[in-house]
């Protein structure tokens, strides 16, 4: 057992071990040259290394005779490539027209905030000002009435 | 009795657990088209329901008027805004077969029109369900009494419907 633990550790330290690779240089500094050089530091980079997530509510709920503008932001964070973006926006669907069951009244709401908005580079947690709003609850019976809304998100490549 | 305050804090802790409700995501693995489908919910209670059923502050009937004057007629409405398939009745009716004097006489009447009627909707908007009763005295009962003031009670009842 101490003599597999000790290959172990001599393995263990032997891969730890960081060898720089020494670049084939064309102008070593020697006596009879300048005494200093300069070389390039260069990022390199794969296109797997390009992040970017848009997260958006489960849910909007509205109580019933809340006309108030109503929570519906999306939450940007990107690590993207220099010319690259992704564009977000949210809208209602059908007009925003939300139905309920057992009755053939409807309410309507409207998305504000939710125009295409472009984003570039690195974003931290940016947060959208998007709002839901439901203006008028009258005409309909009081009830649970469900309407959609949907966010999209569109990556652009930078231009080659 | 450690192993008992143990148990009880760490359920404590679990309870305590606030646990957001988990959004969604779209990123760069997201197949396409990047969407995503969000409902937009209204949420209520029965305080959320409401209704007003208007009638007379009195009915007064001129000396001799007929079920069929304009005099004998008083009007009553509904609004209201409940949940869905709800409705509202009101039952209108006479607390006495006649009406008395201060020096208890007596004279007779009914009522007819609307006095028990039913929305058809869990919404009725203001002006959307208005109904008449009236009050009906016959010619011989008027001809018959002293000429007095003759009082009764007429009592509007509301009951509220549950959906079918």
């Amino acid at each position: 057992m101490k003599k597999i633990l000790a290959v172990v550790m001599a393995l263990t330290m032997l891969f730890a071990l960081c060898v720089p690779a020494f670049a084939a240089d064309p102008n070593p500094i020697t006596k009879d040259t300048a005494q200093s050089g300069s070389i390039d530091v260069i990022t390199t980079y794969l296109p797997s290394d390009e992040t970017y997530s848009v997260s958006y509510p489960a849910a909007v709920n509205v109580a019933w005779g809340d006309t108030a503008a109503q929570d519906a932001k999306y939450t940007v964070t990107s690590a993207l490539q220099i010319g690259a973006k992704i564009t977000v926006s949210a809208a209602e669907n059908a007009g925003g027209v939300m139905t309920a069951a057992g009755t053939a009244d409807t309410l309507t709401f409207s998305v504000q905030n939710g125009a295409a908005q472009e984003f570039t580079g690195a974003n931290a947690a940016v947060n959208s000002a998007t709002t839901v709003t439901i203006s008028d609850f009258s005409g309909a019976a009081v009830g649970e009435y469900t309407g959609t809304m949907t966010y999209t998100v569109v990556y652009t490549a930078p231009t080659p | 009795m450690k192993k008992i305050l143990a148990v009880v804090m760490a359920l404590t802790m679990l309870f305590a657990l606030c646990v957001p409700a988990f959004a969604g995501t779209i990123t760069q693995g997201t197949p396409d088209p990047k969407e995503a489908v969000v409902p937009v919910k209204t949420t209520y209670s029965t305080s959320d329901e409401s209704f007003t059923v208007s009638y007379p502050a009195a009915m007064e009937i001129p000396w001799g008027t007929l079920v069929d004057d304009t005099n004998a007629a008083f009007e009553y409405s509904v609004v209201s805004q409940l949940k869905t398939g709800k409705t509202i009745t009101v039952a209108v009716s006479q607390t006495h077969a006649v009406m008395t004097s201060a020096a208890s006489e007596t004279l007779a009447y009914t009522l007819a029109g609307d006095f028990n009627v039913t929305t058809t909707a869990a919404v009725v908007a203001a002006g959307g369900f208005v109904k008449t009763v009236k009050v009906d005295v016959a010619q011989s009962a008027w001809d018959a009494a002293a000429i007095n003031e003759y009082t009764d009670t007429v009592t509007f009842a509301v009951t509220v419907n549950a959906a079918p």
